[in-house]
């Protein structure tokens, strides 16, 4: 059997765990859960925490209602754990994933884009008019150029999906022009957001 | 009461809860699971009309131990007193006999229900039967 940095219960407790002894049961918890949790945590970053953390508690609790079916000689209590979690933890990427796709492409999603402060060209005073355009100036250097020409479109207001997908075009196959526009504008207004937010602007700067 | 961490230039990451953060959650989360000692006690709870820290007071435990204690899986049916005891030992629960009266009282209870709830489904599914008899001799 492997080494392994996690902490380990003494044979007693493992033996003590096997009979079904809820003592010896929460001693190896005890010992393993802290460890385990935030190796989970650091592991799956993109999952949200108290997620992973109910990941965690339902596989230590299945695994004490079940102590028979562990064995001992033949895989570590921490690997066996571990092993469980990252087949639970995967699925759970797979169906936040799902969620998220769904959130992305689904018909509003393009609305709730345009909804962001960048396009709001109600009524700016000057000082916020300044902070927009040294923002604009700022993000098109991290853009590259598809990007920049697809910024610049939607910059000046411009709705036409037809005049988006001239643009993907000249970089590459564009096989459903409604769809790889949506995905392609979706994709920048991502990229702005977090470059704004890397650069400190808050949304009430580009009012 | 959190850790906090830090990365290779000395800024501050995300903290992450303490070891004893992390276990009190769990004793939260295990306390609510069917076959914890959390789940007797609360029906026993439910039927004397007692609220969880009147009960926490009546075994003299703290409330440290008692969410410890609420974890704990059920004492094994061939061993019941014996578990119970070790267990409200660990636990440092002040009035132990009270605590294993209680807990096999509540146990007692358990069974009950479930033979109840049997007996209402076997009803019904013979209910059911006989009404399938009926409509088949129509």
């Amino acid at each position: 059997m492997k080494e392994s940095n996690f902490p380990q219960p003494s044979s007693e407790q493992l033996a003590g765990f096997q009979e079904g002894d809820p003592l010896a049961a929460n001693a190896v918890v005890e010992l393993v859960l802290p460890s385990i949790q935030r190796w989970a945590w650091t592991q799956y970053k993109l999952l949200p925490q108290d997620d992973v953390q109910d990941i965690v508690h339902q596989v230590l609790a299945e695994i004490c209602h079940h102590y028979a079916r562990y064995d001992p000689k033949r895989v570590l209590f921490t690997t066996y754990v571990i092993g469980l979690l990252k087949l639970r933890l995967a699925d759970l990427y797979a169906t936040r994933q799902e969620i998220d796709e769904k959130e992305e492409y689904g018909p509003d999603a393009y609305e709730k884009l345009l909804s962001l402060p960048y396009n709001d060209t109600e009524a700016l005073d000057e000082d916020t008019r300044i902070v927009r355009e040294e923002f604009f100036r700022q993000v098109e250097e991290h853009l590259e150029p598809i990007e920049r020409e697809l910024f610049q479109l939607m910059r000046n207001d411009v709705k036409s999906t037809r005049a988006f997908a001239a643009v993907l075009v000249r970089y590459g196959p564009v096989s459903d022009e409604d769809r790889d526009v949506k995905n392609a504008k979706a994709r920048l207004m991502r990229k702005v957001t977090f470059i704004g937010k890397t650069l400190g602007y808050a949304p009430e700067d580009l009012r | 009461m959190t850790q906090n961490r830090a990365n290779g230039d000395g800024a501050p990451m995300t903290a992450l809860p303490t070891d004893t953060e992390i276990l009190q959650k769990w004793y939260e989360y295990a306390s609510q699971q069917p076959g914890s000692i959390g789940s007797l006690l609360q029906l026993l709870r439910l039927r004397q009309r007692k609220s969880e820290e009147q009960q926490r007071i009546e075994f003299e435990v703290s409330a440290a131990d008692f969410a410890k204690l609420q974890s704990m899986r059920t004492p094994r049916t061939d061993r019941f007193h014996s578990d119970a005891e070790r267990i409200a030992a660990a636990c440092h629960v002040g009035q132990i006999f009270r605590f294993v009266q209680m807990l096999m009282l509540a146990r007692n209870l358990a069974a009950q229900e479930q033979t109840t709830e049997g007996e209402v489904y076997e009803a019904a599914f013979d209910a059911f039967a006989s009404n399938q008899d009926i409509t088949e001799e129509e």
